[in-house]
């Protein structure tokens, strides 16, 4: 990076600041659509500065990696927010411009393979249109920090997305993520076969519960939203250390049943949060948030943990150079139980069985969230039975991780986007199939 | 400065290399964005933040083929590259051999300032700081909590230009606001209350200061709880405007297809402009990103949805400005009167963000709302439950308030005052239905 990091830490510790860290990252963005073969195509190189005093930060961020521009903004900074200011002359001498540089994989223009997998899929569908979206990320990143500790890290992921539409309105949906960008006509299958299994659906008798309390059956994979809303988020450190989170009081405190262990892993392979190191450039770690019921850690960045008694474990992440870092989850699963999760259903005379959550929000304040259900159906009797309409759960996340009885044996994860103060970022979530029971059906 | 002079050089160079291919036509627009704001998280977290953006994007035909993308980094090296690879794309991976183009084009700069404040521009980091130390100092002993509060300076350059022309549009505009969000907790929950205020540049400092303080302590209502008067039964509603302009804008663009297809009589009291100059939110614009020179257009005079032309020209128009409008603006000459004594609901602010809204408007919400007698709260209501139709409740519009509210600001703001509905409504434990 032709020195622009070691000379703005420089430059930062020579005013007395307490830390500095520079991240500077380049990213390709592509989406191809295949029926129309529309693209999106986006590139972006960007620098993120933080400078910590005690006990605030400043934080900058540019796309022009230009270092006599970015320190004479420095430079104006510090003399209007009455740090110390000396000037440097000697470091404005030079005027390079930094590049790193993002792996020479070409985005494929358009993949044979995979259009001439549509097309084929369009001619099995007949009138009903075929779509599918393929969303690729590529990330280069480089962060220095003032402990002399630089790291640089690659980040890649897909998202495809597989829609049906009639008369050009969309009936049936089906994605799937993973990670890297290595296309594979054999994942078109798969997505088209979950928005053909969504078509499906629109064929079925339905029924809608009344707004109430039922016993649940919570699905493997994507059923972990649930837990990252309720567990995740209360624990990160952001939370705690401004005294928002419902569980700043509980560390070493029960907070559900023995049966239940929650990790927030980014070292597993192949998943959206898996990093060697955070976005502060520490190394990373599993850590193990909630044990046999008890919450035995927090999820911890370092200038949330300067401000506190904790140790920054490798927790910190962001969306981009835009925006600075702070504690986040990467991958957050429930550990296996021993149950059969064909047996939960036995002895629910009417419940429901959620197969997929969309997404969630919480408000760590009061615990109060709220979990988007994409799919349900109708326990009745100890059987699966009709589709639900219901679209909703609400409830508390203590309230609701004193319902989690029954933890199953089939674990599995499943990829999607957090949105915090600190950005979109891709995570995972994970957990076996569990039963609730009651959760508040809406 | 150092922007402005940076994204003209910029954009110049890119024009230049790229008038070095043998591009069919092709236009680059292009922003720097510079914000600065300070601020506190969560009552606690004191952070500065400075933000200096510059992006483009290129639109352009080669052999009669799209090419399309955007850069988010100024790097000539960058542009060159993504510009080649998707000439290759198209011509089977060769790039033709480039033009001689020794000398720049002369471009006749035509300069857009309305929005530009230099006293804006020229404020510092200290003074923001400043800035927030005061609004803290004012609003600290109010019975409210802030999990936010933040003072950002934005400066926006935007530049147009197109190969079948000489001339470069160029945009420079900045603004002041604030984003505070309230913690209200009352009785049985907590509510966060997102207020945005940008800084009137036509009224002096501590005049803005009031007014965003009133506006403030209008939702301290929202705390008494404990000031229940049972007796009291509302005889009217009035639709606040900060509801009323998340309600449009989340229902954009539906509600425009509503408009124009069933060509739907709204109440007389009822104005609406679409203003792309208006000077708020940093959302007015004097060009579009294609180059187009935006100006004010009347969708809805006396309720009437105008653009009932024969002319089909006329009437695209209308549809296109309808479809993806300026600023919104809802205005009317008639100021709304609530009669002494007279209790009244105010829905002051969506509460749910999983709002259930049909294909006909027919909306199912949650927002904030009180109980008011002589302008005064008597009882506050978090997540009153809302029953209604949106299309219906803008036909019985009884008289409005002067003072706009607006939303923050993205593809484009709505500006709405609040609105005295004429209509017969139930309100009762379970929630407010107006039918």
């Amino acid at each position: 990076m032709n020195g622009i990091s070691e000379d703005i830490i420089d430059y930062a510790i020579f005013h007395k600041v307490r830390a500095a860290e520079v991240y500077i990252e380049n990213k390709k963005y592509e989406s191809i659509v295949y029926d129309t073969l529309k693209k999106i195509k986006k590139f972006e190189q960007g620098i993120g500065i933080r400078l910590f005093f005690d006990d605030y930060y400043m934080y900058l961020s540019f796309n022009e990696l230009n270092k006599n521009q970015i320190l004479s903004r420095l430079k104006q900074l510090f003399i209007d927010n009455s740090v110390e200011a000396n000037a440097i002359q000697s470091l404005f001498t030079d005027s390079s411009h930094g590049n790193v540089s993002l792996s020479k994989v070409k985005f494929p223009a358009a993949n044979a393979l995979l259009e001439e997998k549509v097309r084929e899929i369009q001619r099995q569908m007949g009138s009903k249109r075929i779509q599918f979206r393929i969303t690729q990320e590529e990330k280069a990143i480089e962060i220095l920090n003032s402990n002399n500790c630089i790291i640089t890290k690659n980040h890649a992921y897909t998202r495809a997305e597989g829609s049906i539409l009639h008369d050009n309105k969309y009936i049936a949906k089906g994605t799937l993520g993973f990670e890297g960008i290595d296309l594979n006509p054999i994942l078109i299958d798969k997505v088209m076969d979950k928005a053909i299994d969504q078509l499906s659906l629109n064929n079925l008798e339905k029924e809608t519960l009344v707004a109430g309390y039922y016993p649940a059956v919570v699905s493997n994979g994507s059923g972990g939203i649930l837990l990252h809303e309720i567990c995740g988020h209360p624990l990160e450190l952001h939370s705690i250390v401004n005294g928002q989170s419902i569980f700043k009081n509980n560390l070493n405190q029960r907070i559900a049943s023995d049966r239940v262990n929650i990790v927030d892993n980014p070292l597993i392979k192949g998943e959206w949060g898996s990093s060697q190191y955070d976005d502060e450039g520490n190394g990373t770690a599993s850590n193990t948030l909630i044990e046999n019921g008890i919450v035995k850690n927090f999820l911890c960045d370092r200038f949330n943990s300067y401000l506190s008694n904790f140790q920054a474990n490798g927790s910190a992440r962001r969306e981009s150079y835009r925006f600075p870092p702070t504690s986040r989850m990467s991958n957050t699963y429930l550990l296996p139980g021993e149950s059969n999760p064909n047996e939960m259903l036995e002895g629910i005379e009417r419940g429901i069985f959620i197969k997929e959550f969309t997404e969630g929000s919480i408000d760590v304040a009061t615990g109060d969230f709220r979990v988007g259900i994409k799919e349900a159906y109708l326990i009745e009797n100890g059987r699966v039975n009709k589709l639900l309409t219901n679209k909703l759960v609400l409830g508390n996340a203590l309230e609701t991780l004193l319902n989690l009885d029954l933890i199953g044996n089939d674990f599995s994860f499943s990829k999607h986007f957090c949105k915090g103060v600190s950005g979109r970022i891709p995570v995972s979530v994970g957990q076996p199939t569990v039963r609730y029971k009651l959760l508040n059906i809406r | 400065m150092i922007f402005l002079v940076n994204i003209l050089n910029r954009t110049k160079e890119f024009y230049h290399l790229a008038s070095a291919y043998y591009l069919d036509n092709f236009s680059i627009y292009s922003r720097s964005i510079e914000r600065m704001n300070t601020g506190l998280r969560e009552g606690k977290t004191k952070f500065i933040h400075l933000h200096e953006n510059l992006e483009f994007t290129f639109k352009g035909t080669f052999q009669n083929r799209v090419i399309s993308f955007k850069l988010q980094s100024p790097s000539l090296s960058t542009f060159r590259l993504i510009l080649e690879e998707n000439i290759q794309e198209i011509n089977d991976n060769k790039i033709r051999k480039v033009k001689s183009t020794s000398t720049s084009k002369n471009f006749k700069q035509i300069y857009f300032q309305h929005h530009y404040s230099p006293t804006i521009s020229n404020l510092t980091i200290e003074q923001l700081i400043a800035n927030t130390n005061r609004l803290y100092n004012e609003l600290k002993d109010l019975p409210l909590k802030f999990t936010q509060m933040l003072v950002e300076k934005q400066t926006e350059t935007r530049v147009y230009c197109h190969s079948g022309n000489n001339e470069m549009y160029v945009e420079k505009k900045n603004m002041l606001f604030y984003l505070i969000t309230l913690l209200i907790s009352t009785n049985s929950e907590v509510i966060h209350v997102p207020f945005f205020e940008v800084v009137d540049k036509n009224i002096n400092e501590k005049h803005w200061m009031e007014k965003l303080l009133k506006k403030i302590q209008r939702y301290e209502g929202l705390n008494h709880q404990n000031e229940m008067v049972e007796t009291i039964v509302p005889t009217k509603v009035i639709l606040g405007g900060h509801f009323l302009t998340k309600l449009l804008k989340y229902t954009y663009p539906k509600i425009a297809r509503i408009l124009i297809n069933r060509n739907v009589k709204l109440s007389e009291e009822i104005n609406i402009e679409s203003n792309p100059h208006i000077d708020y939110g940093n959302t007015g614009t004097f060009f579009t990103d294609d180059g187009e020179l935006t100006s004010l257009y009347t969708l809805v005079r006396n309720g009437e949805i105008l653009g009932e032309t024969d002319k089909i020209e006329d009437r695209l128009v209308f549809e296109k400005v309808l479809r993806r409008p300026g600023n919104l603006v809802i205005y009317s000459n008639k100021r709304r009167t609530i009669e002494k004594d007279e209790p009244y609901i105010m829905l002051i602010d969506l509460s749910d963000v999983n709002m259930k809204i049909d294909e006909s408007l027919n909306f199912y919400i949650k927002s904030h709302a009180s109980i008011m007698l002589n302008n005064k709260y008597i009882k506050s209501i978090p997540n009153l439950t809302i029953e209604g139709n949106l299309i219906k409740l803008l036909q019985v519009v009884k008289g409005v308030d002067l003072e706009l509210s607006y939303n923050f600001p993205d593809q484009f703001s709505i500006f709405a005052p609040s609105l005295l509905i004429n209509t017969d409504f139930e309100f009762s434990k379970k929630g407010l239905r107006i039918v």
